[in-house]
């Protein structure tokens, strides 16, 4: 497997996928002289700081794609689940149900943040556990383990993975016209 | 002078050598003269932010190149400094020298 391109389209979860290209083409011409290692070192890197730095920019506006994408993939998991409730095998209608609105829950935070698609999935986590936890410590009746963390969009890696799918196959806002 | 926005260290570096390598300033090249004129080694994550950055502010352009063979038919994203940039490198300048004017350095503080 050619790792520019899975280098790329790691990139591309967090940059424009002009900019993702031009980025690994330096990493790629530098790796010639510094080898594999600082190559993936340096995609890693670059990825965590252009999700800080979406961060650092628009935290309010991340914060609030996070609340609003919690509440689409529940109603979406709501929806998918019910028919499901009905089968022999549940269990796995379920777990069908949760990755599909994690799916669908990615496409529509993607179209939102075309630009910020990784760290609009991370705050599709981030802000709601952030609040469960809130609410959990100012009302201290509630028991940690009485509370399910499953709505979370990306409680576990597979909803996670869904999630940043869909977030890829978001066709997205096209960036301003240039010229 | 107040719409002339205020440089911070590591942008004042990278607009400095995005000036010193004229048409050949990308990613690459511009790292390479950092490290190359300062010691440092700029981490890849913080330039691309920073040149997005300094973008967004207006203090440079960027333009894509032609596909070539050593990246993997990837195009190089030439930046140069705009008039804006040009403003805010000559405004921190004036600043460094007004603070350094008249001040003794001590000669053993000196590299």
């Amino acid at each position: 497997v050619d790792r520019s391109r899975i280098a790329e389209f790691v990139l591309s979860l967090a940059l424009p996928a002009e900019r993702a290209s031009a980025v690994t083409g330096d990493f790629l011409e530098e790796a010639a002289a510094r080898g594999g290692l600082w190559f993936w070192s340096s995609v890693g890197r670059t990825l965590a700081s252009q999700v800080w730095e979406d961060w650092r920019q628009a935290p309010l506006e991340l914060a609030g794609l996070g609340v609003r994408g919690f509440a689409v993939n529940l109603a979406v998991f709501a929806v998918l689940a019910l028919p499901g409730l009905f089968l022999n095998d549940s269990r796995s209608a379920i777990l069908l149900a949760s990755c599909a609105a994690a799916y669908f829950t990615g496409r529509w935070v993607g179209r939102r943040a075309p630009e910020r698609k990784l760290a609009a999935c991370l705050a599709l986590g981030v802000v709601p556990a952030a609040i469960l936890v809130g609410v959990l410590a100012t009302i201290p009746i509630w028991g940690v383990e009485k509370i399910s963390f499953s709505g979370v969009a990306w409680s576990d890696p597979l909803s996670f993975f869904a999630v940043v799918y869909g977030a890829l196959k978001s066709d997205g806002r096209k960036p301003a016209a240039q010229g | 002078m107040a719409d002339i926005p205020t440089l911070g260290e590591f942008e004042h570096l990278v607009l400095l050598a995005i000036l010193r390598l004229d048409e050949e300033a990308y990613g690459l090249t511009i790292r390479n003269e950092i490290r190359a004129r300062t010691g440092r080694e700029p981490a890849p994550g913080a330039l691309y932010t920073t040149l997005d950055r300094l973008e967004d502010k207006g203090l440079l352009t960027s333009s894509m190149g032609d596909p070539t063979p050593q990246r993997g038919g990837r195009a190089k994203r030439f930046v140069k400094v705009s008039a804006t940039g040009m403003k805010a490198l000559h405004e921190a300048r004036r600043v460094y020298l007004r603070m350094w004017d008249g001040l003794a350095f001590p000669e053993a503080a000196r590299g």
